[in-house]
């Protein structure tokens, strides 16, 4: 018998993924911002309401740069897709910020899927449509459009109606002319222009009608299905003016500014098929093809990503035709500015013997704590995650300048994942402890009002404020989302009734009277406020035993204490502004199994 | 506020610091920050018997 023994040490390190998700509330109308928060723990998107439908996405990207609000532009391995629902309304999303590796610029970014048209598809811009390119004219030096126009709206005269257009009259425009009446059947085009006389025209009435026709500038040329239709024209950008270009339409005219007020409505009706804007070096800048999104048409720019829709939101979605559905596109519909996540990360290589652990400086602050934590799976950023018997503490002083720390790599058993963990001391506060919110301040639990089924608080109300806010029968708010529409607790008419009030799930307190609850609540003493199983109590008695049944709210709305959301709102982000101000003890929300969602202690951190 | 569900801190969302009062007492440590995941691979030992 001959033994032979073999001894093969292979070593590798692999990034993991985990994405830890929680819902939350909703999404903004097309290509506005979504508001960013984060934490050591966690990035939070806040987006308002109807933006987003069944074919919507929600992603979290990084990099080492900032790539923009194009979607497409960040890299497959740097995308991290929401995996819960998309609600339509406002809500909030969480992201586990671990994912985001130290020094990145992340975004959220917010897409839908579309399905291109492709050859002979077009997106037919009607009455009162008008499609915004977001691309100002002095930055475009060439361009190519195929339209077919049927037909215009007109109001007035010594006007036009724009076919495309950053401004009427003395600028950039293709477009319909009449000094009164109706207008003849030419399309003039103005280029560079500032004297209001038109460089020349091209006439497609007769035949040329319902014609699917190409209309091209460059080399200070115009040509109209490859025909030269004006010549000579000035160099450089195709207008002057820092206006945006819109198709079946343009800002008022003489315009040097963006638009206030009403757009005129004088569109110009034509299917599009494609438009194609060059900068000065013959690059596109837009290239815009049509596909069809959520049942409507819209035309999706390749080169941004974005999906450009009717701009004129009081006459619908655009309608379209022609072409087979084609290849799906994940199109950019809403970003968030671009964060930089903080550089307090700590870095991990592997040295003989040891696991070096990297940790700049400013990242920690004494007293800290550094932990090497282990398991067969990975747990994520918190130490109290992870198997105790799992956990080593670094046996020696932890500071806040830049250092180096060495843990025993022969602590770690084989196939093991494992992180190195900070961990910041805090001091709960004993006894009757309590943090003081104050004048214009409030703390978000991000707990949603419709996820809260029982609540306990115990605070010490002082004062309120009043004037900041606005509109009639206003709230100020010790806790709640949206004192008009769902629920809240707080004061009304400026307190000057000496009591407070509460709405439950809507406009009243749904307790078999259309009013709103009343109690006294005086300002000597701590009270608490119960509500479980269909009961409020007020200091241990009830005072209401005939709650609707559900959750406290009904909107996907963050809870604030301290002070609410803009009464009548229901996109989180603007606040009311009147702030109940009160010592705050402790705070519990349930859910409708009775399990805390949250459970609020006070406590010292950083001198706060 | 500590949040001992999620092990969150949250603070104000407006304007300056919050104020406190009490006794500190018991001491909790909330993760600062943390590594990314690392997955360690070994091979161990392998034993021919003829």
């Amino acid at each position: 018998m001959k033994r032979v023994l073999s001894r093969m040490a292979l070593r590798a390190c692999a990034l993991f993924a985990v994405a830890v998700v929680m819902a939350g509330a909703k999404l903004q109308a097309a290509v506005q911002p979504i508001s960013l928060s984060y934490t050591n723990n966690m990035i939070v998107a806040a987006v308002s309401a109807g933006a987003l439908d069944s074919t919507s996405k929600l992603w979290l990207v990084w990099d080492s740069v900032d790539r923009g609000s194009d979607f497409s532009a960040w890299s497959v391995e740097n995308r991290i897709q929401y995996a819960g629902d998309i609600p339509s309304a406002d809500s909030t999303y969480v992201f586990d910020r671990s994912r985001v590796p130290a020094g990145s610029v992340f975004r959220v970014i917010a897409t839908k899927m579309a399905r291109s048209l492709g050859e002979g598809g077009y997106v037919y811009a009607g009455a009162n449509q008008y499609i915004d390119t977001g691309i100002k004219a002095n930055t475009i030096y060439g361009l190519y459009i195929k339209f077919m126009y049927s037909a215009n709206d007109w109001s007035g005269s010594n006007t036009y109606a724009l076919l495309i257009a950053n401004e009427g009259n003395q600028d950039f425009a293709v477009g319909r002319y009449a000094a009164s009446g109706e207008p003849d059947g030419k399309f003039y085009v103005k280029h560079r222009n500032t004297t209001g006389t038109p460089n020349g025209y091209f006439d497609i009435s007769g035949s040329g009608l319902g014609q699917v026709h190409e209309f091209a500038i460059a080399n200070q040329t115009a040509t109209l299905d490859g025909v030269t239709v004006v010549s000579e024209l000035d160099a450089g950008a195709i207008g002057q003016k820092n206006l945006r270009v819109w198709l079946s339409n343009g800002y008022p005219d003489n315009t040097m500014t963006e638009p206030t007020g009403t757009i005129p409505e004088r569109c110009c009706h034509a299917r599009w098929y494609a438009v194609r804007f060059d900068d000065e070096n013959g690059d596109p800048i837009l290239n815009l093809v049509p596909a069809v999104w959520s049942g409507a048409g819209i035309l999706f720019d390749t080169i941004s990503g974005r999906c450009l829709a009717n701009a004129n939101a009081a006459t619908g979605d655009l309608t379209w035709g022609g072409g087979e559905l084609g290849d799906a596109i994940e199109g950019s519909d809403s970003t968030s500015a671009a964060s930089d996540s903080a550089a307090n990360e700590i870095t991990v290589s592997i040295v003989p013997h040891w696991v070096e652990v990297g940790v700049p400086a400013g990242a920690l602050t004494s007293p800290s704590e550094l932990w090497m934590v282990w398991d067969s799976e990975d747990h994520g950023r918190r130490l109290e995650d992870w198997p105790v018997a799992n956990r080593v503490k670094y046996d020696g002083e932890v500071s806040s300048a830049a250092a180096t720390y060495r843990f025993e790599k022969g602590l770690l058993p084989f196939r093991c994942v494992f992180r190195i963990i900070a961990t910041e001391l805090f001091s709960l506060l004993s006894g009757d402890g309590y943090i003081y919110v104050g004048a214009n301040q409030y703390i978000n639990t991000g707990v949603n009002a419709n996820a809260i089924y029982g609540l306990s608080i115990k605070f010490q109300y002082s004062a309120n404020d009043w004037n900041q806010g606005s509109g009639g029968n206003a709230w100020s708010s010790l806790i709640g989302d949206d004192p008009t529409y769902d629920f809240t607790i707080g004061r009304k008419a400026n307190g000057s009734d000496g009591q407070f009030y509460m709405r439950y799930r809507g406009v009243s307190v749904k307790s078999g009277t259309t009013a709103d609850l009343a109690f006294t609540v005086d300002t000597s003493a701590p009270h608490v406020i119960t509500i479980a199983n269909q009961t409020l109590t007020l200091d241990g008695a009830t005072a209401v035993a005939t709650l609707e049944e559900g959750s406290i709210g009904t909107q996907a709305i963050p809870v604030l204490l301290g002070c609410s959301w803009a009464e009548h709102s229901t996109v989180p982000g603007t606040l009311s502004q009147r702030y109940c101000h009160a010592k705050w003890y402790s705070v519990r929300f349930d859910d409708a199994d009775g399990n805390a969602l949250l459970n609020l202690k006070p406590a010292v951190w950083k001198g706060e | 506020m500590y949040d001992s569900v999620s092990g969150n801190i949250l603070h104000n969302s407006g304007s300056g610091s919050l104020t406190y009062d009490g006794m500190p007492g018991e001491s909790v440590g909330i993760a600062a920050s943390a590594s990314v995941p690392i997955l360690l691979m070994r091979r161990g030992f392998i034993v021919y018997v003829r």
